[in-house]
Order: structure tokens, then sequence, then C-alpha cells
């Protein structure tokens, strides 16, 4: 009986080797791998250009805001030299204005960033002043939400769109509505602007739906993001320096 | 006066047992984490900084264009120069190949197709070539477009 178990013990397979054999697969991945890395700065280029829609989009000039890098790398907003590192308060406060200013913008709505380069510019320049801008806008949200940028830039909206309590506010809405719509329908809806196509019944669901109570978290996050709409445009460059 | 005798400690050893283990669960999240590069760059890529970063969601709609100065300079020179899939291009080989893209993906997202522009920091790298690409991906209505960046602390200078 004892010798049979014993004979039974010799045959495992000797893992000694296993740490051996889980190293050199490890190195191999160590090698090979590259992280994934897709971030970074997303805009959305301005639509094909015909040749008689160049002064389609007429803005009042108060409500543009203009930067301009040349090909020596230097910043010019609204015709005066500035450091890179006092943009982002500039473009703050020319979008906050709220019409208090009469030079500056009338409201966030109509606001508008716009961001001329020479061909000459340096592209890390670019990207620089572009996050600058971006951080701008961003700051203005944060601040909407009472949070710090940074707790703004990792929210993730994704997980936030998964929450149950949404999902149960979205689905009263649609019945509310007497109409099918996605959480995002229901996050980007705007009542002022369905009004105008004569839907009342969907406004009073939605207000009905959402007025009481701002509880949750992400529909303020995207009411901040309507607020401050990231409106930057990036006009014609210019030849210099390419 | 009393002798204090050193007693002959035994050396205690760490158990190597559970290397193994450990060796293993590194080796899974490098190979759950591990993309394996389909191009080999040609062009030299130091991705510039930015703090206000955005994830793109959905990988499998975005497209790569490099952009930097080529690694053999022997041959290519160190002007900067565009790289899509393992070739160089000009601005004007981009429709085609934001055509050959599309093709690869679902009928009903291939307007959503996202251009992840990876281009160099290098003082040498201007707006001009970033620029032309640009009007090229406006005529093919590719209008979703990302600058890869790193995360970077904030950086003021001036």
């Amino acid at each position: 009986m004892r010798k049979k178990s014993r004979r039974g013990d010799s045959q495992e397979v000797n893992a000694g080797s296993m740490a051996d054999i889980a190293f050199l697969l490890l190195i191999f991945f160590l090698v090979t791998t590259t992280i994934a890395s897709d971030k970074g700065l997303s805009i959305l280029l301005p639509p094909k250009r015909e040749d008689d829609a160049l002064n389609e989009f007429k803005m009042k000039d108060r409500n543009v805001y203009k930067v301009l890098i040349n090909s020596r790398n230097q910043l010019l907003v609204e015709g005066d030299p500035l450091s890179l590192s006092k943009l982002r308060k500039g473009a703050k406060e020319f979008i906050d204005n709220k019409g208090r200013d009469e030079k500056l913008s009338e409201s966030p709505l109509e606001a508008a960033v716009s961001f001329k380069t020479d061909r000459g510019t340096s592209y890390a320049v670019y990207v620089r002043v572009l996050d600058e801008i971006k951080a701008a806008y961003n700051e203005l949200r944060a601040e909407k939400l009472g949070i710090a940028l940074d707790a703004y830039l990792t929210f993730d909206e994704k997980e936030a769109l998964k929450d149950e309590k949404l999902l149960r506010k979205v689905q009263r809405f649609s019945q509310s509505v007497g109409d099918n719509f996605s959480v995002k329908d229901y996050l980007n809806f705007d009542p002022i602007k369905k009004g105008q196509e004569g839907k009342r019944k969907e406004v009073e669901g939605y207000q009905k739906a959402r007025a009481s109570d701002k509880e949750l978290f992400i529909e303020r996050y995207y009411d901040a993001s309507r607020e401050y709409p990231l409106r930057i445009s990036e006009a014609e460059p210019t030849k210099i320096g390419g | 006066m009393a002798q204090f005798v050193k007693k002959e400690k035994p050396q205690p050893s760490i158990s190597t047992a559970s290397l193994p283990d450990i060796v293993f669960m590194l080796l899974f999240f490098f190979m759950v984490t591990t993309v394996l590069r389909e191009t080999d760059l040609l062009v030299k890529v130091s991705i510039p900084p930015a703090t206000q970063l955005e994830k793109i969601e959905n990988k499998s709609l975005v497209s790569y264009i490099y952009v930097g100065p080529p690694k053999d300079k022997g041959q290519f020179g160190d002007e900067p120069r565009i790289q899509v899939n393992d070739v160089f291009v000009t601005p004007r080989d981009i429709p085609r190949f934001i055509a050959q893209e599309r093709a690869k993906l679902d009928e009903a997202l291939r307007d959503k197709i996202i251009i992840s522009m990876k281009v160099d920091q290098n003082k040498k790298t201007k707006m001009g070539i970033v620029i032309d690409i640009r009007e090229q991906l406006r005529e093919v209505d590719a209008r979703k477009v990302n600058y890869a960046t790193v995360r970077g602390d904030d950086v003021a200078e001036n």
C-alpha cells in the first residue's frame, strides 16, 4: 500500500522550471509591448470648402477671440502680443464675459475662438496653444460644476452613462414624452430648440422629468458643456514660412 | 566576565515557491495590455505633451497618420515626411488612404472614422505639412481629427 503511493509521487511533473518558462514569455511580451495611448486633443475640422461659401459664417466681431501664431511662434491675441501662460486666463475672461465688458463676448453661447497659424508655426507650439484654449473651456465647465479641473478631466462619462438611476430616469422620460429616447438623446435634449419646432408636449414632459431635481451629476455635466460649447474654429492658414 | 556566544542562526531563506505565480501575474498583465504593432515606423515620432487629453472611445474607428523626420536620414533626408501604413506618402495620397480605411469599417460607421495624427514635436515639424493633411481630410470629409499627445505637466514658458 505504502509502496504504491510512493510511486504515484514520483510520477509528478517537476514544476521547478515553470518560473523559467514564464519568465521567457514575460520577457517576450515586455519587449513587444507598446501600451496603447490613444489619447490626444480632438477637434472637428470645418466642412469642405466651397468657393462661394467663404463668407457664410458671419459673426459679430466682439464674439470672436482671435488667436494668431506667426512663423516665429509668437502669439498675437486680439491684436496684442500675449505670452502663452496668460492665454488661458484671457480666453476664460473672454468667454465668460456675459456681456459685461463691451470688448469681450456677449455670452458663452455666442463666443468662439478663432485660431490661425502660419505654415511655418511649429507643431509643438500649435498643440500647446490648442491645449490652453481647451483648458480654458474645461476650467469654465469645471467651475460651473463646482469641481476641480483635474476631477473634471478624469470624470468617466462612459461609466456614468451606465448609472441605473440615469437609465430609470430616461425610461420615465421616454414614457412621459411618448417617444423612445436613448440616454445620449436624453442628455442632449434641448427643450428650447425642440420647442421651436412646436413640440410643446415634449418640452413639458422634459421639464417634468428633469427640472424638479438635478441630483445626477452627469446631467449637470452635460448642462455645463451645453452652457460652454466648445467653439474653436481654425481660420485658413497663411502661407508664410512653409 | 560573561561571554556572549553568538548563536549560529540559520540564514532564513525566502521561499521561491510563489515566484511562478508572481511571474505569471505579470505575464498576464502584459499579455492583456500588449498591442502588437502592425506598422514599422519609418519616421521618428516623439509626441508632444498636453494636459487636456481626451480618450478615444472606439478604437476600431481610428486610423493613424504619422508625421516626422525619417529615421533613415541618408536615404530620405531630414525633412518631415508623412507615413501611412508602411510607406511614405504625399498629401495627395491621403484621400485614397482614407478610402481604404473606410472600406475596412462597417458601412454604418464609415462616416465616423477618426484620424489620429501622430506628429513629431521636433522644431523642424511645422504646421505646413499638418495643414496640407488637414485640407485633404476636409476634402474627403474625414473631419474628426485627434492630435495624439502624451500627458504632460502644465508647460508654461515665457
